[in-house]
């Protein structure tokens, strides 16, 4: 059963007066439950595709229905309510708040849930065990080393749970064995919880770790595949 | 836990780990904010002495074309002239002598009166005793002012342009005059000022008039009653009298308070422009908190609430600190032997404390605004 529905997807941007066509009438379909990996060069509009299923920006035309939601009806605080009970966030810069510190990071999200103080705690400290920094939950992002940065960046993504976990470049700069920790954390997600999942990668070794592979040309799908 | 007392939290938080930023901005409104309450302190105090109001009925006689206590002198005797015009009700001659004739900031001004003249007036003495300084021949009264700002305490001395007095209590007045000077008794003023002369000359007369309305005709009788005499007079009412020896620090005060008013302004651009500035360096923070999910509003509501922290903070801690140093300084321009103080109202620190709770939203408004429009895409590749 699908949980997103691209159909004629087009995103224009324009850049120096000319309009540029980052997609061009995509049509896309994403298994719930699945693991993905979107693939392409520079400019073959993978994260944009990525921006857009995760609500952050809005398609120029085309549909876009994510757990039969149509994206394109909702206002941005709508959206961004959306965003909030949907969708959880891995980012290719680790993009967390600086003064806050790894447990208030982590603990953001939840913020904007109806929980309580206690479930908020108890949530925050399993996230922040699952990638293995409790005992860092005081630190904030400038005490941290970058392998251990991207660790408490994936965290919120856990604490929700969303239904789709976005992650641009996930492991983006780090070493192989941040890489493998990282790939390690969403194979369990995928695995355990079910978790679906969209990851934008260059590294073809950290798409094979995905069920399947899309990869975008000029904004239009040029192949799909099933990695494993 | 509600999304107003999530954003609330988190603009505490981020306030409290960027405490040097935070620091530097509430000193800052604090700053701007004690500035400008003591400059309206002061213009308040210089409207009290120098605007003649309806109901006004005091008047006081100069000797004509002198503008210095040293130089104004006037026979005793015309006491009982005055007295005797239609619509005086009281007259009270009073000596003056000054420290210093001159502007400044620290004067002290005794002023001799009968003894008589001061009971009938029934001061508020906040500490010591009207019947002591009755028997006390070289005792004195201090107003509150010049008590804080001397550190006088009943049994203590004070000295001053060559007069000894011992301080017999501290007295309390709506006049700035007589919270400024030394009371003492007329007769000793009058001898200390000549050196073992004759005495028998005063300085001025404080004349309460019988009937507001009357007040310029009553002036205007008594200029005319001693037109011809040794030593003509100039009657004024009490306002306009201040206004005019005090008129160098009227204009010097107007002058300051257009200064500040200047500081003000350019102290609070410098907040705004601040303000603008974090929050441009927050843009990334804040795509993160818009993608995570808070709404336009909720962005806008951490700024806001940032800004309206900085702005409470700075203008309690301003307020509180001129309302502190206003009242333990005992300020008081004087001149001439006239003072000036200025006025604590109360109004006046809660007016200054909501304009700085008003300048941080308002300093916040704009860069709250743009936090919450701009496009998330762009912000997340690090514009702004």
């Amino acid at each position: 059963m699908s949980l997103i529905e691209c159909r004629l997807l087009c995103k224009d941007y324009e850049r120096g007066g000319e309009a540029v066509h980052v997609l061009d009438h995509l049509d896309l379909s994403i298994e719930r439950g699945s693991y993905t990996a979107l693939m392409g060069p520079s400019g073959s509009g993978k994260t944009t595709l990525l921006n857009l299923l995760a609500g952050i920006d809005r398609a120029t035309s085309g549909e876009l229905l994510v757990d039969g939601t149509d994206l394109a009806q909702l206002d941005r605080n709508q959206l961004a309510q959306w965003r909030s009970r949907h969708v959880g966030y891995v980012f290719q810069l680790y993009n967390l708040v600086p003064v806050l510190s790894a447990y208030e990071n982590v603990e953001l999200p939840l913020l904007l849930h109806d929980l309580t103080a206690a479930e908020r705690h108890r949530r925050v400290v399993e996230a922040l065990e699952s990638v293995d920094l409790a005992e860092r939950h005081a630190h904030q992002p400038r005490q941290l080393s970058g392998g251990h940065e991207q660790r408490v960046a994936n965290a919120p993504a856990l604490v929700t749970p969303p239904t789709l976990l976005r992650a641009d470049e996930p492991t983006g700069d780090h070493d192989r064995t941040n890489a493998d920790a990282v790939m390690d954390l969403f194979g369990r997600l995928h695995t355990e919880r079910g978790q679906t999942i969209v990851m934008v990668t260059h590294d073809d070794s950290i798409a094979r770790r995905a069920q399947r592979t899309v990869r975008l040309e000029k904004g239009r799908l040029a192949v799909q595949e099933a990695t494993r | 836990m509600s999304a107003l007392s999530a954003r609330i939290r988190y603009a505490l938080r981020s306030a409290r780990r960027q405490r040097l930023r935070t620091v530097a901005l509430v000193a800052g409104v604090a700053l701007t904010t004690a500035l400008a309450a003591s400059i309206a302190c002061i213009d308040l105090g210089v409207r009290d002495a120098t605007t003649t109001r309806a109901g006004e009925t005091r008047l006081v006689v100069y000797r004509e074309n002198r503008f210095c206590p040293f130089a104004s002198a006037l026979p005793q005797r015309y006491d009982r002239q005055i007295e005797e015009l239609p619509g005086v009700a009281a007259v009270i001659p009073v000596k003056i002598i000054v420290s210093n004739c001159r502007a400044s900031l620290d004067v002290v001004t005794f002023r001799g009166v009968p003894v008589d003249d001061l009971r009938a007036m029934a001061p508020r003495l906040v500490e010591g005793s009207i019947d002591t300084w009755a028997g006390h021949g070289n005792g004195a009264l201090v107003g509150r002012e010049l008590a804080t700002r001397r550190g006088l305490r009943v049994g203590s001395s004070l000295t001053a342009a060559g007069i000894d007095v011992v301080i017999d209590g501290i007295l309390e007045s709506d006049d700035p005059q007589w919270r400024n000077s030394a009371v003492t008794h007329l007769a000793y003023l009058q001898e200390r000022a000549a050196r073992g002369g004759t005495g028998g000359i005063v300085t001025q007369f404080d004349v309460v008039v019988s009937d507001p309305t009357r007040l310029d005709e009553v002036a205007r009788a008594i200029d005319e009653r001693f037109r011809a005499d040794e030593s003509p007079t100039a009657t004024r009412p009490q306002t306009a009298f201040v206004a005019r020896a005090a008129r160098d620090v009227v204009a010097l005060a107007g002058f300051s308070s257009l200064i500040g008013a200047g500081a003000v302004l350019a102290a609070f651009g410098l907040l705004a422009t601040t303000m603008v500035n974090i929050t441009r360096h927050r843009s990334r923070e804040f795509a993160v908190l818009r993608t995570l999910g808070f709404t336009d509003g909720g962005i806008s509501a951490i700024v806001l609430a940032e800004g309206a922290l900085v702005g409470a903070l700075g203008g309690l801690l301003g307020a509180g600190a001129a309302w502190l140093g206003l009242s333990r300084a005992g300020l008081a321009f004087t001149m001439e032997g006239v003072s000036i103080s200025p006025r604590l109202d109360p109004t006046i620190f809660m007016i200054a404390a909501s304009a700085a709770l008003a300048a941080g939203l308002l300093a916040t408004a704009v860069p709250a605004w743009s936090a919450s429009r701009a496009r998330l895409v762009d912000l997340l590749r690090g514009g702004s």
